[in-house]
């Protein structure tokens, strides 16, 4: 190997030495001299770029980590929290919207909301007063539905309905006169702890009955339905 | 969570030192320096699901690093710090050895960034030319050539540095 080419592999690369390099500084005395002097200049080196890191600079860098990872928590709490919302408001829209929900749902819901004050009041409501109001949905009850404690328009679902309290041969049911809607579902039953549901679809609009017993309703189901009639 | 937290924390120790050195010879600012470092941490963290192999790590992190580096060039274009101002301090205790180290340091800033960037690669983090062609896009020829160049200005920058330590050794 000649003397050019060794010290410009040395200069170059004095670690990565090759087998034709060993060879020349094992074997000739100037080359391993050389390769000594080199070998001093690259720790020199080697040390000069060694330069110390700032002190805390670990703790600084661990710091800035545990900021960033709480922030994007804190960033995908604030999107977890935007997703409830949406998620929200998309449901209330939903309940708000007529005809999406389920309703017999509504229909106890509705029941629960009103509480017992329909129940404790007796309005002695004539079967002309309350064909007086299902006339706005072009109906009316062509016999007699028996007692009729409360009839009032109400909102159902967003959707304006006739809603009575009638006696009931084991006490008062509520009873609703629905209007279709598109897409609304109205079950054939429905029940929850407290209080059991039945519905009848009437073409036009559907009757709702919500009460204690299931014999009550469904008595009080049929003795509705049967005298509702429509007219367009 | 926590295996990613203690893979972040493997990488931070085993080479935050040795990357600030290589971002302190390429800005030459303490404060940049440990700046650049922070960005590339930050980066590393974002991204250390996609580090499959440890043994990349090193070089994974030079890359971010780098990149990092001309980020900064991109941003604003920073004043070079002169020479004469920068002091280093010296992890030898000897008066000599820092005057020395001192000097040595202030030539290797003085070299030209072609010159200067693969010989830090190779000084401290043990690449081979190879590798530091990889990381540098360059053939290996070049990367030699630059590295021959750059010791070669320091060496005859320092011969009498060298000079005079030989008289005191022999």
């Amino acid at each position: 190997m000649d003397d050019l080419t060794f010290r410009r592999a040395l200069m170059s690369s004095p670690d990565e030495l090759d087998e034709a390099l060993r060879k020349a500084i094992a074997e000739q005395p100037d080359k391993k001299q050389l390769w000594q002097e080199h070998q001093r200049l690259n720790e020199k080196l080697r040390k000069a770029v060694c330069v110390p890191a700032p002190d805390g600079m670990r703790a600084r860098l661990m710091l800035r980590q545990t900021m960033q990872q709480r922030h994007r928590s804190r960033r995908r709490q604030y999107w977890a929290v935007a997703a409830s919302v949406a998620l929200v408001s998309l449901f209330s829209l939903t309940y708000l919207l007529p005809g999406n929900v389920n309703l017999g749902d509504h229909a106890l819901a509705h029941v629960y909301h009103e509480g017992t004050a329909p129940f404790l009041i007796d309005e002695q409501v004539g079967l002309s007063q309350v064909n007086a109001k299902l006339a706005q949905f072009s109906g009316q009850f062509t016999g007699d539905i028996g007692k009729v404690y409360y009839a009032n328009l109400c909102d159902f679902d967003r959707i304006k309905s006739l809603h009575m309290i009638i006696d009931g041969p084991d006490g008062k049911v509520s009873v609703f006169v629905v209007p279709h809607q598109a897409q609304q579902q109205v079950p054939a039953y429905f029940h929850d702890a407290l209080y059991t549901g039945e519905s009848k679809n009437l073409g036009h609009a559907s009757v709702v009955v919500v009460g204690k017993s299931a014999a009550a309703v469904e008595q009080a189901l049929q003795r509705v339905s049967n005298q509702l009639q429509f007219s367009a | 969570m926590m295996m990613k937290q203690r893979r972040f924390e493997a990488l931070v120790d085993a080479f935050q030192a040795d990357l600030y050195r290589y971002a302190y010879w390429l800005c030459h600012d303490k404060t940049v320096a440990e700046d650049i470092v922070q960005e590339t941490y930050l980066r590393a963290w974002k991204a250390l699901d996609s580090l499959q192999d440890e043994h990349a790590a090193k070089s994974w992190l030079i890359t971010i690093l780098r990149r990092e580096n001309a980020r900064r060039f991109e941003r604003k274009q920073f004043d070079l710090v002169d020479i004469d101002d920068f002091a280093v301090a010296s992890e030898d205790g000897s008066p000599d050895t820092a005057i020395e180290q001192r000097e040595i340091q202030r030539h290797i800033s003085a070299l030209a960034l072609e010159y200067r960037e693969p010989l830090i690669l190779q000084l401290i983090f043990g690449l081979s030319g190879d590798e530091i062609a990889t990381q540098l896009q360059l053939n290996k020829n070049t990367v030699m050539t630059r590295l021959f160049r750059a010791r070669n200005q320091l060496k005859d920058a320092l011969q009498p540095y060298s000079q005079q330590g030989g008289q005191q050794h022999g």
